[in-house]
């Protein structure tokens, strides 16, 4: 699915409020702005990104450095066209168990992706609160602010801490070595 | 020692706490409780009262330990991070009660958290200091 002009930018800023895509990831309901989002996929064409770095391993017959942790946060990838987008497993990213995954939010303006295991609706947010002090843990980070929709309280992801701009690099230093080995494989 | 007159009496198991009266702004029924998933300990979800969102504090495991009894009202308390303040929703396990008394030092085998005492008829009750409550929790 992939978002039309109409319904995104300007259009979607309506003036009561943001426009949100609202998903869920186990028994939980998150939102992000509609304006981050650029499509939504199915998880079909989703690539292990372990085995588009296993030349790397068969090489130097070790891990791909640097992969480690970040390999859990980022099991997949996305090719759309040209573009190369790095998947996020939410459930991982938010410490939540495992569940059933069926839709990718590609985002606009950064490499990267999200499943999650639905699309509930899009709504306008309208009355959006800070997260309260009390949290203090990784939420800060995993959250822009709270939304309150039908009584529902509903945190707004901030995409922005998906990926850092270091670990993006550190992928695409990966899949370019990857991608040199199995040049150099084929030439020799 | 001299401090706040009124406190709020509230039941934590067969023990009773207090607050300064000053700190709490309501006492609530149990509400719906939300959870948004968080990694904060022992802040169990969130309430939303009159469009605010507020957070819910269970002190319990801190003060009576794991086997408190269930939590029946919240109290609805202002909460301190340096200069900003907060409402904390705080389960407690029966009703609540207000009462004037002059608050003593506590004696030196107290928790840190205590901010002084109240001496009723049957009980010695302790007068809880939530930031350093938070802080002993968070340490």
């Amino acid at each position: 699915m992939r978002l039309t002009r109409t319904q995104r930018g300007k259009q979607l800023a309506s003036p009561g409020g943001q426009a949100a895509i609202l998903f869920t990831v186990g028994d939980y309901t998150f939102a992000v702005p509609a304006d981050v989002v650029r499509e939504i996929q199915g998880t079909q064409d989703l690539r292990l990104i372990a085995s588009e770095l296993t030349p790397i391993r068969s090489l130097h017959n070790t891990p791909a450095p640097g992969i480690g942790v970040l390999g859990k946060k980022v099991r997949h990838t996305l090719h759309r066209g040209n573009r190369l987008h790095f998947v996020i497993d939410a459930n991982f990213f938010l410490g939540l168990p495992p569940s059933n995954s069926t839709r990718v939010l590609v985002f606009r303006g950064q490499p990267v992706g999200l499943k999650v295991d639905g699309i509930e609706r899009m709504t306008v947010l309208t009355h959006t609160v800070p997260l309260p002090l009390a949290f203090r843990g990784e939420e800060r980070r995993w959250y822009a602010n709270l939304a309150i929709v039908d009584k529902r309280v509903i945190p707004v992801l901030n995409t922005d801490a998906l990926l850092s701009r270091l670990e993006i690099t550190t992928l695409e230093t990966l899949l370019a070595r990857s991608e040199e080995n199995i040049f150099s494989a084929v030439v020799s | 020692m001299s401090a706040a007159s009124s406190f709020v009496l509230f039941p934590m198991g067969e023990k009773h706490y207090a607050l300064p009266a000053h700190r709490v702004t309501e006492l609530a029924r149990v509400d719906q409780q939300q959870v948004i998933p968080h990694t904060t300990p022992f802040v169990t979800g969130v309430l939303v009262r009159r469009g605010e969102v507020i957070p819910v504090w269970d002190i319990a495991p801190s003060l009576v330990g794991p086997d408190a009894p269930a939590r029946k009202f919240y109290l609805i308390a202002r909460r301190r991070f340096g200069s900003a303040e907060e409402s904390t929703a705080i389960p407690v396990t029966g009703d609540c009660e207000l009462l004037n008394r002059q608050m003593t030092a506590p004696v030196a085998k107290t928790a840190p958290y205590v901010e002084g005492l109240l001496a009723l008829e049957n009980e010695v009750v302790e007068v809880i200091n939530l930031e350093t409550l938070a802080a002993e929790v968070a340490s």
